[in-house]
């Protein structure tokens, strides 16, 4: 009996043995795709998640396209068959019929800021050579910043102008894909936002023109962004303070004549402080948004906008197409000295940087006119093939007109009049050539200068509360 | 002390009774169940080869061992019986004509093998004699109306194509609710059988409850289904030849399409109401018509010219569906050799299948080889089944609804077009005109086939320690390797008018898939019948199973077609000819680990219960949830046996059952996991490489989900199993309620995810319940001594629900219905449809608010129109035996299915498809003048999707007549060498009832139908001889 109890405990133990070894097996890893386990091992690797963040970006070109939908830049083009035309009539909501445009950056900037946290919570741990060492630190710094940045256009699209106590977004510091955030209060993203444009740029070396890129984050272009984001908060003095960190370090200085004009055409890279690449048509048609690669007009720029161009001003021909009197086109970003129609997205030039400071000039505790007025004619001798007309600017409030009546031409169709519009509390004004009476205007207080959470959030995240009046 | 003592003397009594048993003598006669006595019955000492045949006059006289418990007897065409030999030295008995009904049935679990009267839930049997010499393809296909609880749809009807398994009702959402296959032990893929042979299946066990689907933990809540191959017969090696050939068509259809009178005359009544819009050469019937205003314009010559030209147009009249279809032979051979001696038993068999479709270029040759090898001793036995297949189909050019479906243009080709050019070449083009023809010269030139090599071996090693205890191995392995080529000839039409460089260039395209499963085994079993009153059975079983998949494709371009066909004629790309070869492959595996432990205990054979548990841990969860637990309860109680039952002379037989218990479905993931094989890592995120404007990039592109589990089905079955006035009455009743929990529902993700707006994510939270009755009833009519009429019925009812969602709105299930929480799977979703307004011609549609509108945007989609998955199904029939004749009919049936008709929209549809230059069905009724009571609108109005299109698809099939004839033994005894004779004839599919207007309701999707490759009916006789 007893040797056979032993027997049986022999084939038990060899029974325990291979199972265990069996557990092992268990732990298998997909061998066609990354996991977590092996997506970031190494430095390279890490890079290429930086590079996916950066690719995620080009969500921006929907904010080129809604802001132009929704403010007094674009109208609807001849061969418009109604692309576009409820969110330009602001008949959107929240649903993704009517607010197919208005809701698409929501999910961009949020799987940007995935991407970026995925990416974020390997950097500190891939192995690195010596050689590669010094990048981590970089790459962090990148993540960060384009962290901040993502949750920035989150904030100007879907939230009031800046108030620190009202509804904001949720942050999102982690991956984690059953999340159900609630809103963070603006102040709250804000703090987060300057918090990682901070770390990033303590963690990265110093700049020079000639070590300058504009196609990652570096201390130049995220000071650039520190300036856009400090005058969205409306924190004058901190804008001025950015801006002119900016203006300084003089990488990319304004340019003038055809070196000016072929910024629009790839044919040079001058003024940019930030752009998103886009190296063939398979990366898509930029220009695309408003005139079809067949030549279609499906946005047209407004005739307000047309008629806002100075005579001499060398931005017109660089901007604006005309087919035939009154048959405008977009002409920014509508060839390529690179072949086709490819361009990259200007993200953030250095013009926008003397505007900011013009802006905040005008409009900070104190004002200073004088120091605004001349970063706008230091622009507009740049701008203009004879020397620039005389603007009659003696007061703040005449300073801050014409700042953004500059910017309005200067940046059109670059992603920025409508927010422009809503930090100064300025509706959208349109002209009756450019629209219906029913969508001429859209008022100050209006509920669309906020646009709405998708459907597809609220109906997912219990906890997402939506925009007033949706 | 005293339990030693008491030990040592039942030892000494166990030792002294086991040498009084040694070298018992058994004598008795066997007879039929009419008592007449049976010659050459085998009678063997169940597992092991000590056996002897019956006499002339079916007497028998065997010595069998000391420890020898049951005798086999088993005859060519009855019901092999088992008989306990007891204490007795006398045992005459009596066989049952194979297919009646057995007195000790065993059912096979592939796992376990439990006497049916100890069995606790609901399994059917499919005897041999329903699986040999069918001829069909794919064995799946024979299941229709066999067996009670299954909906067996055949889908389309090329060769060596796969059914569709149901059993009890779909399961999941989201994944599949196929049940698991498993020959000799051994689970196999599923849906790939063209390769195996089921003329060598003994019996096909249908398992549907959790006794017996909880020892497949997580992978049998589905069902599962159980082929026993055939195994050596103790005895002289003989050899059996079958043989069958026969001849596969067309079946008759209720859908005709349009003939070129009717046709032209459409053309005409379209143009009245169109005019102008109409007026297109396309449409001859009214551009050249008398009655269009054009023809008054045209001038003397010009009218003469028209005329000549409509009437040499009406005298065309070409039958599409006679050039696409075929007669195609059919036959089928096998060899076999079955025979035993000492301790050994063989089964081999070499079979050569071919059959040729009902369309051009769609065949299948198959040649298979078994080789079952049994041995057996004292202590040790072993089986090998081994099968080794190779298959050659070639495919009809797609299946898609396009013009390189041959079935879709027999349905579209207009009849007034000419199949040849005058020297004999396919008139081809562009456009529809060329419909028929292109699709024929494709037909001709190209190549779309696939070479499959199928290897399944199973070993089985026991091993007595003791009386009471085995210990056992198990080992198998299914392999597959699939080789599909597709040549696309640069001579055919539709290349040489092609601007694309590739495609104008002739292409080649291979692709490989293989798949490999093992499985490994243990199990240690206990055994004892204590007192004569308490049987207990114990087993502990583990499992191991590793699954690879590979596969690899490439196609290449240039091919030169002096050699057609051959990779060899390539052309390597360079950037002048651009004809870069595209190449790529992917592959998976996945690891199932398990522990099983099965219990029985039966009390003075009459009260039985069992119990099982199940623990699977499997590479596809997540660690917190990767290993999961199943188990499963049964009870049977055998009243027949109880003193109380003594007198009741009517009834033979009566037992209860009743078990409940749960199962997982490890093959329903969603298919959604980011991986180029779906399925296999669905709780990590995955991750690729990407490209940002030339740099790579690598992004999360699937989430997982970190809280992944099995669906679990739980059911609880309840059962019946009687035999009553004298066995002529016979049958089972079993009633059940699965529950599917944890059921697989796509949650939407918030954005914060990361996956952009209104992404989804596969989540266990959903309910899904199957209930309903099956039966299974037989009845001999007429017991006579020549003559045995029986008639049968087996079928079931089922209902199926969504019970809950978990809280989440209605998902649209991805063909034509929705999921909604109080219907069944597969509920259409549907505009209802309101009839054609009799004034103006005007489709009407219901809107939300019930009333009629012709505006199609106003209409309300609802779910009003029932679902594919027919509620109703089964089988009927009856067989009549009359000395060595034996005549069978077999009728399967669904009722209460609805499917979309799809060739309905098409084809009833005057403004998309015949203005565009198409043929229209032989139905097609539009609106031309006000009072008209017509079926299609006014062409003025566009046909939309509506519920006009859903019809019922219940049919009642007359799937099988077959006669047979077995030549008496006196007759062949007298050639010396033949030693049994079978001929028989039978027809397959040769009839349909069904009110569904288009082709073959059951080809194509389970839920809609266009055009797809019909089922075919066939005629075929054989001869079965065994020397």
């Amino acid at each position: 009996m007893i040797m056979k109890y032993k027997k049986y405990s022999i084939i038990l133990a060899a029974a325990i043995l291979v199972l265990s070894s069996c557990k092992k097996q268990l732990d298998l890893q997909p061998t066609d795709s990354f996991s977590d386990a092996n997506a970031f091992l190494t430095m390279e690797d890490i890079q290429f998640g930086v590079n996916g963040a950066y690719g995620r970006y080009r969500t921006y070109s929907n904010d080129m396209y809604t802001n132009a939908l929704t403010s007094d830049e674009g109208k609807l083009g001849l061969d418009n068959a109604g692309q576009g035309a409820l969110t330009y009539r602001f008949q959107y909501g929240s649903d993704p019929t009517t607010g197919g445009d208005v809701v698409a950056a929501w999910g961009g900037y949020y799987a940007m800021i995935d991407q970026i946290n995925r990416v974020l919570a390997k950097v500190g741990t891939v192995t690195a050579t010596a050689a590669q060492e010094p990048r981590r630190n970089i790459l962090k710094a990148q993540l960060l910043a384009l962290r901040g940045i993502a949750h920035f256009e989150l904030l100007q699209t879907y939230c009031k102008r800046y108030s620190a106590s009202e509804k904001g977004v949720p942050i999102m510091l982690t991956s984690n894909v059953l999340s159900i955030p609630p809103r963070n209060t603006m102040g709250q993203v804000m703090t987060q936002i300057e918090t990682d444009l901070a770390d990033a740029k303590a963690l990265l070396p110093a700049i020079t023109a000639a070590n300058f890129s504009d196609t990652v984050m570096n201390k130049v272009n995220i000071a650039a962004y520190q300036a856009r984001i400090a005058l969205f908060k409306e924190d004058f003095n901190n804008a001025i303070t950015y801006a002119s960190e900016v203006i300084t370090a003089n990488v990319k200085p304004l340019v003038t004549g055809a070196a000016f004009s072929g910024i629009w055409t790839d044919a040079n890279n001058n003024e940019t402080l930030f752009r998103l690449r886009y190296a063939t048509s398979a990366d898509g048609t930029l220009g695309a948004l408003w005139t079809t690669t067949g030549g279609q007009i499906y946005i047209a720029p407004s005739d307000k906008l047309v008629a806002a161009f100075e005579p001499n001003d060398i931005r017109k021909a660089a901007y604006i197409g005309t087919l035939s009197p009154g048959n405008n086109y977009v002409n920014k970003f509508f060839t390529s000295s690179r072949g086709g129609r490819v361009v990259d997205i200007k993200a953030c030039r250095i013009s926008e940087m003397y505007l900011i400071r013009a802006e905040a000039q005008a409009r900070k505790a104190s004002p200073n006119v004088p120091a605004g007025l001349a970063d706008l004619i230091t622009l507009r001798t740049q701008r203009f093939s004879t020397a620039p007309p005389a603007l009659a600017v003696t007061t703040p409030a005449e300073l801050l007109t014409a700042t953004l009546r500059e910017k309005f031409v200067e940046l059109c169709f670059e992603g920025f009049r409508f927010f422009d519009l809503k930090r100064n509390g300025l509706p959208v004004q349109r002209l009756a050539s450019d629209a219906n009476a029913a969508w001429q205007t859209l008022d100050a207080a209006n509920y669309r200068f906020v646009y709405p959470i998708p459907r597809d959030e609220t109906d997912a995240n219990p906890n997402m509360a939506q925009n007033d009046s949706y | 002390m005293h339990m030693r003592k008491l030990l040592l003397s039942l030892t000494a009594f166990l030792f002294l009774t086991g040498t009084l048993l040694a070298q018992k003598t058994i004598t008795g006669t066997v007879t039929d169940d009419k008592g007449n006595p049976l010659p050459n019955v085998s009678v063997v000492v169940k597992g092991s080869s000590t056996g002897t045949i019956t006499k002339s006059d079916g007497s028998y006289s065997l010595t069998v061992p000391a420890g020898a418990r049951q005798l086999e007897f088993s005859y060519l065409g009855f019901d092999t019986r088992y008989v306990e030999i007891g204490s007795g030295t006398r045992h005459s008995i009596s066989l049952n004509i194979a297919g009646s009904k057995e007195i000790e049935e065993v059912v096979v679990t592939g796992i376990t093998r439990v006497k049916k009267s100890e069995y606790t839930g609901a399994a059917s049997k499919i005897n041999q004699k329903e699986i040999q010499n069918q001829p069909v393809g794919s064995f799946d296909q024979i299941l229709q109306g066999r067996a009670p609880g299954i909906l067996a749809l055949t889908g389309a009807g090329n060769p060596g194509n796969a059914a569709n398994i149901i059993i009890r009702g779909s399961n999941s959402l989201s994944g599949g609710s196929g049940p698991l296959f498993v020959i000799d032990g051994i689970p196999v893929e599923a849906s790939v059988f063209q390769s195996i042979n089921p003329n060598d299946f003994a019996s096909i066990d249908v398992l549907r409850d959790a006794s017996a689907t909880a020892l497949y933990g997580s992978r049998g809540s589905a069902g599962v289904i159980v082929i026993t191959t055939k195994r050596g017969v103790a005895g002289k090696m003989k050899l059996t030849y079958t043989g069958q050939m026969g001849i596969k068509s067309r079946p008759e259809f209720a859908f005709r399409p349009m003939n070129t009178t009717e046709l032209l005359k459409a053309q005409e009544d379209f143009g009245k109401i169109v005019g102008a819009g109409a007026n297109t050469d396309i449409l001859p019937g009214w551009y050249y018509s008398k009655a269009n205003p054009r023809y008054a314009t045209l001038g003397t010559a010009g009218q003469a010219d028209a005329d000549r030209r409509l009437d040499s147009i009406s005298k065309i009249n070409t039958n599409w569906n006679d050039e696409i279809f075929q007669n195609g032979p059919f036959s089928n051979h096998q060899l076999s050799l079955s025979g035993g001696t000492g301790k050994t038993r063989i089964y081999t068999s070499v079979a050569l299948y071919n059959e040729e479709g009902t369309t051009l270029r769609s065949d299948m040759s198959r040649v298979t080889l078994r080789n079952n090898i049994d041995y057996s001793d004292d202590r040790f036995t072993m089986s090998v089944s081994s099968q080794f297949g190779y298959t050659k189909l070639n495919f009809e050019q797609n299946n898609a609804f396009n013009t390189s479906n041959p079935f879709a243009t027999s349905a579209l080709a207009v009849p007034y077009h000419k199949v040849y050019n005058p020297d004999g070449s396919f008139a081809t083009g562009t456009g529809t005109k060329y419909v028929g023809t292109n699709q024929l010269d494709l037909t001709y030139w190209d190549r779309n086939y696939n070479d499959q090599f199928k290897g399944t071996v199973g070993f089985n090693f026991a091993y007595k320690i003791t009386k009471d205890v085995t210990a056992a191995l198990v080992a198998g392995v299914d392999f597959r390797e699939t080789q599909n080529t597709i040549y696309g000839s640069k001579l055919a039409y539709n290349r040489l008018s092609s601007a694309t460089i590739t495609t104008n260039a002739g292409s080649q395209q291979e692709s490989m898939s293989r798949f490999l499963s093992g499985d490994v085994r243990p199990s240690l079993a206990y055994r004892h019948l204590f007192n004569n009153r308490h049987e207990v059975e114990v087993q502990a079983i583990g499992e191991y199973i590793r699954e690879f998949a590979k596969n690899f494709n490439y196609t290449g371009y240039g091919t030169d077609p002096k050699r057609p066909n051959t990779p060899a004629a390539i052309q390597q790309g360079n950037a002048t000819n651009q004809l870069f070869a595209v190449v790529g492959g992917r592959k998976a595996r996945s690891t199932l680990v398990s522990g099983l432990t099965v219990a029985r205990y039966t009390l003075d054979n009459k009260y039985t219960f069992t119990g099982s548990y199940r623990y699977d841990g499997s590479s596809k969860l997540p660690k917190d949830t990767r290993w999961q637990g199943f188990y499963s309860v049964g009870a049977v109680w055998e009243i027949s046996k109880e003193n109380f039952m003594a007198n009741m002379r009517a009834i033979n037989s009566l037992r209860i059952k009743a078990s409940y218990g749960g199962s997982g479905n490890s093959d329903n993931f969603p298919a959604q996991d980011g991986t180029i094989f779906t399925g296999y890592y669905p709780y990590q995120p995955t991750y690729t490489q990407g490209s940002y404007s030339g740099i790579p990039t690598i992004i999360a592109t699937y989430a997982g989900n970190p809280e992944l589990k099995w669906e679990t089905t739980w059911v609880t079955n309840l059962g019946l199993d009687f035999q009553l006035l004298n066995n002529r009455l016979y049958g089972d009743v079993n009633v059940y309620d699965r529950r599917t929990k944890d059921l697989f529902v796509g949650k939407q993700l918030s954005a914060t995810a990361g996956f952009g707006n209104g992404a989804t994510l596969d989540i266990n939270i959903g309910e899904l319940q199957n209930k309903g009755v099956e039966w299974n009833i037989n009845g001999e009519v007429l017991r006579t001594k020549n003559l045995v009429w029986t008639l049968f019925s087996t079928g079931s009812y089922n209902h199926n629900e969504i019970l809950s969602l978990g809280g989440l709105p209605d998902i649209p299930d991805g063909g034509t219905g929705k999921y909604s929480v109080g219907k069944p799977l597969g509920t259409h979703l549907e505009v209802k449809w309101g009839g054609v307004d009799a004034a103006t011609g005007a489709p009407l549609y219901y809107t939300k608010d019930g009333k009629l509108t012709s505006d199609y945007a106003l209409g309300e989609p609802v779910q009003e129109f029932g679902t594919w998955e027919s509620p109703w199904k089964g089988g009927f029939g009856t067989s009549l035996r009359y000395k060595g004749f034996d005549f069978s009919v077999l009728f399967s049936w669904q009722q209460g299915a609805m499917k979309v008709d799809n060739l309905e929209y098409f084809l009833e549809n005057p403004t998309g498809f015949m203005l565009p230059g198409y043929n229209q069905s032989s139905y097609l009724n539009f609106w031309k003048k006000p009072g008209d009571i017509a079926s299609t609108p006014n062409p003025l109005y566009p046909v939309n999707f509506s519920s006009k299109i859903i019809h019922d698809a219940s049919f009642v099939r007359l799937r099988d007549i077959t006669l047979s004839y077995i030549v008496p033994q006196q007759t062949v005894e007298k050639t010396k060498f033949i030693s049994n004779i079978r001929l028989f004839v039978q027809g397959t599919n040769l009839f349909m009832w069904t009110k569904w207007r288009g082709r073959d309701p059951e080809a194509g999707s389970v839920n809609l139908n266009i055009s797809e490759y019909p089922n075919p009916r066939a005629f075929t006789g054989g001869i079965d001889i065994t020397f």
